[in-house]
């Protein structure tokens, strides 16, 4: 028994010797500019989006967009990203959301240990304009970064434009499908929503599991898709949809991510709206 | 109190009648009032396709939360048997541990695994419910100086050691797979995965095997005496403890394949039985599968109606109301 525990002690310890030989520490030169670690993806895929992408150091496991970011390092998840590997990486900025999936603890961890830390808000289009120009201004990109924000603007009031008809209707946003998620008060879909002219049938704030025999018979009046679930597989579940209900099956790359995408998720929104037609 | 066999029939159709009330509160209950006359009317194909539907989703619910209940309150009147201890209950054993970690190994073998509904996950859950009471049996056989205690501690430590491994695999999944799972972890009968195939098939399975339980309460009578006793009074003793504790295990994959990990069923409903008509094991299997399934049903009604429209997971409330209880009546009988 004691043999095998130290057997297996010491092969643990040479099992991380040679991890953190082959993951060693600073082996990436200088490019020049700002070393940057994105703890999102929607916070990856902006720095692309300012033609900064160069800069990036470090990434989550979920960045996956452009495809030039799957070669940066990866520091772990949103969650509980690695901070010591974050620091041997040497950023001189972390990027984080401060509404989405990331901590407080990890930038309280990073500032403790000198690094700047940026965390942005992307709790509605205002917000996250807002945070496309502080980004932007960090890394000296401001003029992409206020078109980005035009862009982004613009977008959501073509969606508002083409809500025509639904104005001052109830709608939510379903999020996940196992279990059904819907985002309430105060998210980024909720200010989406308000844009449109409709309100947000979810009163309850945040993101909640919500119940199917609300969607059948207490329906919203539109509800916006996406949460990824294949085409029928809603009805498949609920054995109906809700009638009189027009239910917008929408990307869900191109929605479900709080950043640049989002201007191409906006667009795709407003011609869904103006093809909307409730269920029968 | 002796059992005589009308004393057996009255228990039983009171304890069932009790599992129907349930049932019928939770059919009537709902995240949308509905008045009494529509639900009965859509039951039998009335009303609206919307109102039938959500009717029909509510009715599943139910059936499922009830067949969950009553597979854990059987398995854990089984495994308090067998291990002749109180605290002995399917999710404190290590099984639904077990059928967790073999459900998260599913799901990091088939990304959103979780989204393919029982199927997907009822076989792997299964499969590792089994592969923990095989172990607890083994360690059981091969080591019969640990005693009841010492396969009861040795079951909370395979209980740890799948939770880690559970919540390693977690921690390393995206959003919303992780959300899906978590809901899962902690017990719920949210929409998607359940369906009439899931439930009459675990209903079924649970049924043959709460009543090969009864069927053999004699033997696991003598059991309850102790090891010893029984083997002195010609009572194959280990087989009857194996055959039990596997019939437990299996009880514990029905209901982790439907619902995932609901804690304290398994551990109030025995009690609660036991309290209410005593611990011959000819009729406990019985009353704690009746009673588990009827107090399921409730936790479950108030779980999704409490925060209408939003939803909490079964295994929270069962949590929350079964713990007290526990604590209430061990302090009661103490006394």
């Amino acid at each position: 028994m004691k043999k095998a525990i130290a057997a297996a002690t010491a092969l643990l310890v040479a099992a991380l010797l040679v991890h953190a030989a082959r993951h060693g520490a600073g082996k990436k030169g200088e490019r020049g500019g700002l070393r940057v670690v994105a703890l999102a993806p929607s916070l990856c895929e902006t720095v692309f989006a300012l033609g900064a992408g160069d800069s990036l150091v470090g990434v989550t496991e979920f960045c996956d967009r452009p495809k030039e970011a799957k070669r940066i390092p990866r520091v772990g998840s949103m969650v509980s990203p690695s901070v010591e590997r974050i620091l041997m990486l040497r950023p001189d900025v972390v990027l984080a959301t401060r509404t989405g999936g990331n901590r407080r603890e990890t930038a309280a961890a990073l500032e403790r240990a000198g690094i700047r830390t940026l965390a942005v808000d992307d709790s509605s289009i205002e917000a996250l304009g807002e945070a496309f120009a502080r980004i932007g201004k960090l890394l000296g990109r401001e003029r992409e970064a206020e078109r980005l924000r035009r862009s982004l603007e613009e977008a959501a009031d073509e969606a508002a434009r083409a809500a025509g008809r639904w104005k001052g209707k109830r709608a939510v946003w379903l999020v996940g499908f196992d279990p059904p998620f819907a985002a309430g008060r105060g998210t980024l879909y909720d200010d989406i929503t308000a844009r449109l002219g409709m309100t947000n049938a979810l009163e309850a704030g945040g993101w909640r599991e919500v119940s199917a025999e609300w969607l059948l018979l207490s329906p919203p009046e539109v509800v916006f898709d996406i949460s990824g679930a294949k085409p029928g597989e809603w009805k498949e579940r609920l054995g109906a949809m809700p009638r009189g209900t027009a239910w917008l099956a929408l990307p869900q790359d191109d929605l479900a991510r709080p950043g640049p995408g989002l201007v191409r998720g906006l667009r795709k929104l407003a011609r869904a709206l103006e093809e909307a037609k409730p269920c029968r | 109190m002796p059992l005589t066999r009308r004393r057996f029939a009255l228990v039983l159709s009171a304890l069932a009648a009790g599992g129907a009330a349930a049932c019928a509160l939770s059919l009537l209950t709902g995240a949308v009032p509905v008045p009494p006359g529509e639900v009965l009317s859509a039951l039998w194909g009335g009303g609206d396709e919307a109102l039938r539907a959500a009717v029909g989703l509510r009715a599943v619910r139910t059936a499922s939360a009830f067949v969950t209940g009553a597979a854990l309150g059987a398995a854990g009147s089984l495994f308090q048997a067998v291990l002749r201890n109180p605290l002995a209950d399917p999710y404190i054993l290590g099984v639904s541990g077990g059928a967790g970690l073999g459900a998260v190994a599913a799901a990091a073998a088939a990304p959103l695994g979780m989204a393919t509904g029982a199927a997907g996950v009822a076989g792997p859950a299964a499969l590792g419910a089994l592969a923990a009471v095989w172990l607890l049996l083994e360690l059981d056989r091969r080591r019969p100086d640990l005693g009841r205690e010492g396969v009861l501690l040795l079951g909370v430590m395979v209980n740890a050691v799948c939770g880690a491994l559970i919540i390693a695999a977690v921690s390393l999944m995206r959003g919303e797979e992780m959300m899906s799972f978590f809901r899962w972890m902690l017990g719920s009968f949210s929409l998607p995965r359940l369906g009439w195939g899931e439930a009459l098939g675990c209903g079924a399975a649970t049924a043959a095997l709460v009543t090969w339980a009864g069927l053999r309460g004699k033997a696991l009578n003598l059991l309850l005496l102790g090891e010893d006793e029984a083997r002195a009074m010609g009572l194959a003793a280990a087989r009857t403890r194996r055959a039990a504790t596997a019939a437990g295990g299996l009880l514990a994959a029905c209901a982790v394949a439907m619902a995932g990990l609901v804690g304290f069923v398994g551990l109030v409903a025995p009690h609660a039985a036991r309290k209410l008509s005593g611990g011959d094991m000819r009729l406990l299997p019985f009353s704690s599968a009746l009673l588990g399934g009827g107090f399921l049903v409730l936790c479950d009604t108030a779980a999704r109606t409490v925060q209408r429209p939003s939803e909490l997971p079964a295994g929270v409330v069962t949590a929350l109301v079964g713990a007290p209880l526990f604590a209430a009546m061990l302090l009661k009988r103490r006394r």
